[in-house]
């Protein structure tokens, strides 16, 4: 009975990581990893999804891709920022350059990789954040 | 070494330029002098730090302009070496050879901004500006820690231990009971504390200890 108690809290405490990326590929790959590393991940394919949603207290951190339709990821990476949420956040991009990376990081985004990039390294990052919370 | 000063005032913002493109140092120097900004001029990071240790250097009152790609010493390891000097001025990257993840990792170190060459006045005049505001900040948020750090060391052991007991929130009854003093005696200390602190209220006194204590 206690261990199933334990079992469900666990489930209530697991961390939770947004993705928003429109790419389908890595949705299923990079949720698949990190649900084995036992973080929860909610999916989104643009930034209007993610603001639609109440964002909960055990969101760990936010994976975003700079090219979104509409709004791009730094548009809400800084939107995040002005509702004073302090989320984690880091940001992938397809055809980085100089200015979107640096753009990327006066929006205090922890980080900033290119595409494309190896998996567990970005799973080690979220890992990293998670632990530091 | 060159030194432009437009102004001798010695309060004005200095401006320090490292790049080892004499074109660069001399374009960026006339620009700054344009607009009445004191600038000096180095030739490269080593010259730099050289004169970031002597004595007379001023290493608060200003900004950083570093090229990425110097001889010897790069403009990041430069960063890091004036990091561990605990430099508290800002920096501002300007490169010709910029890379995605040079760029991360200047912005993680806390650069300010990371400008790619060719760029327009403006951009390093805005930059610029930008990066002396955020100095003028933290000077005054290091000139007001300084001083309450100045007036608690005026402060008896026996105020000091009444400061932290007040500070935490308990009542100056519980204070009594738990330093075996009458509630008088703390009344009078507290009183002491507040006038050597130069505050008016609680608030006052609790908000400025805790912008003097060291955050982690």
């Amino acid at each position: 009975m206690e261990s199933k108690i334990n079992v469900a809290n666990k489930q209530l405490v697991k961390p939770i990581v947004y993705l928003v990326d429109g790419d389908h590929k890595l949705q299923v790959s990079l949720s698949k990893l990190l649900n084995q590393n036992n973080v929860a991940v909610e999916m989104f394919s643009s930034a209007e999804d993610l603001l639609q949603t109440k964002l909960r207290t055990r969101a760990a951190c936010l994976i975003v891709e700079v090219n979104l339709p509409n709004m791009d990821g730094i548009q809400l990476l800084e939107h995040i920022n002005n509702l004073g949420v302090r989320l984690p956040t880091i940001v992938l991009s397809s055809d980085g350059n100089v200015s979107v990376a640096v753009r990327a990081m006066k929006a205090k985004a922890i980080d900033f990789i290119e595409k494309p990039f190896v998996e567990n390294t970005l799973v080690k990052k979220v890992l990293d954040i998670i632990e530091l919370n | 070494m060159k030194n432009n000063q437009t102004e001798s005032l010695s309060t004005s913002p200095m401006v320090h330029v490292v790049d080892d493109d004499e074109a660069v140092l001399d374009a960026v120097g006339m620009l700054l002098d344009s607009i009445g900004q004191r600038n000096t001029c180095y030739k490269d990071a080593q010259v730099f730090l050289e004169a970031y240790n002597s004595a007379d250097f001023d290493n608060h009152n200003g900004c950083i302009m570093l090229d990425m790609r110097m001889p010897v010493i790069s403009g990041i390891e430069c960063q890091h070496r004036l990091e561990q000097m605990g430099c508290s001025m800002p920096i501002i990257f300007v490169t010709g050879h910029g890379d995605v993840p040079t760029a991360v990792e200047a912005m993680k170190q806390g650069a300010i901004e990371f400008i790619q060459k060719p760029f327009r006045e403006q951009q390093l005049i805005d930059a610029i500006q930008k990066a002396l505001q955020i100095n003028l900040k933290s000077q005054k948020r290091i000139e007001k820690v300084q001083e309450t750090q100045a007036k608690l060391k005026l402060l008896t052991n026996r105020e000091v231990q009444i400061l932290e007991a007040v500070v935490s929130g308990k009542a100056n009854k519980v204070i009594a009971i738990e330093l075996h003093l009458s509630q008088r005696t703390v009344e009078i200390h507290r009183a002491h504390v507040m006038e050597k602190m130069g505050v008016k209220s609680l608030a006052e006194l609790v908000k400025i200890v805790i912008d003097a204590s060291p955050t982690e």
